[in-house]
């Protein structure tokens, strides 16, 4: 593969192909989320991980103020008990929802995210593709 | 020898040794060659040297395609993107990370001749990424210590400083260098060949040695030096978290410094600018039109 395509895929894996965060979260309703999670993929943490590298990028690409923190706690001799948890902060600052990501799939946790917050998909002619 | 060659280019029966009794003496031939060649390491694929004439001529190709490649304009390059644009997708490759890996820098390409001095300079951010660390060398106490009392100096000293950093006791990670007159022969001597090539040492052609360094380090305060290497010129330009409009002025005065830069160069075949490219730490590299 070219340079080229292989930098189109990227893209395009980022704002085109990924389809289910293509999503408008309600601006006026949410502030942003935050993930803590492990950074090592032991005890259940690998559903955060991956959801972090494959759906936020969309989500953040479609929802350009809304505010994505993660925390990655590192734990790499297993000593300590690491929560693994998604808050969903409201515009006054409060923490709304949690959702725990523990021993699930990035999948899974996406759904979960999106049953709880208001939202409505992106319509297909306003998708950007490189 | 030419015809054993030959008999070896054949096609090979299986199953033949070399102690069969074999009827034709070319076979016969043909067998203790593959013996002989069994036991060597594989024949290597002969590798293509080129002449030095050839050598200059896909030297000479390459410069003149690099210089077409300059003039020509930034849209018609294929991952061509519009500077909000290209932001909104380094934004998003950048999700999570946290905010010292979020750095968004501008990396332009220079075609310049063969024995054409590299580009540098200085570039005053309206929006500063963060303060430049200055050091200031210095055999009068009493000055340094009023330069500190008004300015933030991250290291300053006299010859006890040059002594330091000749040991390797104090890093060298300072942006700029000043001097007085005193002190500075002995910086050359004695530092030229650790600050020179980071391009920090003071010199007075530079303009960073003088006696008047109130001045000086008043001019120079909230600017960032750049500098061309191997062929291109990278600066941080800001941070993921800056809006579009702080990082745009950045770019502007980038722009103006590199024009700036271009303009005084010294050399009668001045550099060209070529493709410039956004790129963040995480993130793709997206070519933007910077001229």
């Amino acid at each position: 593969m070219s340079k080229v395509a292989r930098q189109k895929n990227f893209l395009n894996a980022i704002s085109f192909t990924t389809k289910k965060p293509q999503v408008l979260i309600n601006p006026g309703k949410y502030q942003g989320m935050r993930l803590t999670f492990q950074a090592q993929n032991h005890s259940g943490h690998m559903g955060p991980r991956m959801l972090w590298r494959k759906y936020l990028p969309t989500l953040q690409f479609y929802n350009p103020n809304f505010k994505i923190d993660v925390v990655r706690i590192n734990n790499e001799k297993k000593t300590v008990n690491v929560p693994c948890t998604m808050e969903i902060i409201d515009n006054t600052g409060k923490t709304i929802d949690t959702i725990d990501m523990k021993n699930k799939m990035y999948d899974n946790i996406m759904d979960e995210f999106l049953s709880k917050v208001e939202h409505k998909p992106i319509p297909e002619d306003e998708l950007i593709q490189v | 020898m030419s015809c054993q060659r030959i008999l070896y280019a054949r096609s090979i029966p299986q199953g033949i040794k070399h102690s069969h009794r074999l009827f034709t003496t070319s076979s016969l031939v043909y067998a203790t060659e593959e013996a002989t060649i069994k036991n060597d390491a594989p024949i290597a694929t002969p590798v293509k040297t080129l002449t030095k004439e050839q050598l200059k001529k896909k030297e000479l190709r390459k410069f003149l395609k690099s210089k077409a490649d300059a003039r020509k304009a930034a849209s018609e390059y294929p991952l061509y993107m519009k500077i909000p644009e290209a932001l909104r997708y380094l934004r998003a490759a950048e999700v999570g990370q946290p905010n010292s890996q979020q750095t968004v820098s501008l990396t332009t390409l220079i075609v310049s001749d063969k024995g054409v001095p590299p580009l540098y300079g200085n570039i005053s951010f309206p929006v500063p990424l963060r303060k430049s660390k200055i050091a200031v060398f210095s055999n009068d106490v009493e000055k340094l210590e009023e330069l500190k009392q008004k300015y933030d100096i991250y290291l300053s000293g006299g010859s006890e400083l040059i002594a330091e950093i000749k040991n390797g006791n104090v890093k060298i990670d300072f942006d700029k260098a000043f001097a007085t007159t005193d002190i500075a022969s002995s910086l050359t001597t004695q530092l030229g060949r650790i600050l020179g090539p980071k391009g920090v040492l003071p010199n007075v052609k530079k303009g960073t040695v003088s006696d008047d360094l109130v001045t000086l380090i008043r001019e120079n305060l909230g600017t960032m030096p750049f500098r061309e290497r191997n062929k291109c010129i990278s600066i941080g330009i800001g941070k993921t978290t800056f809006s579009d409009e702080q990082i745009l002025q950045n770019i502007l005065a980038a722009r103006k410094a590199l024009k700036e830069a271009v303009s005084t160069q010294k050399s009668k075949k001045p550099s060209m600018l070529s493709k410039t490219t956004l790129t963040s730490s995480h993130g793709p590299g997206l070519v933007i039109d910077f001229n």
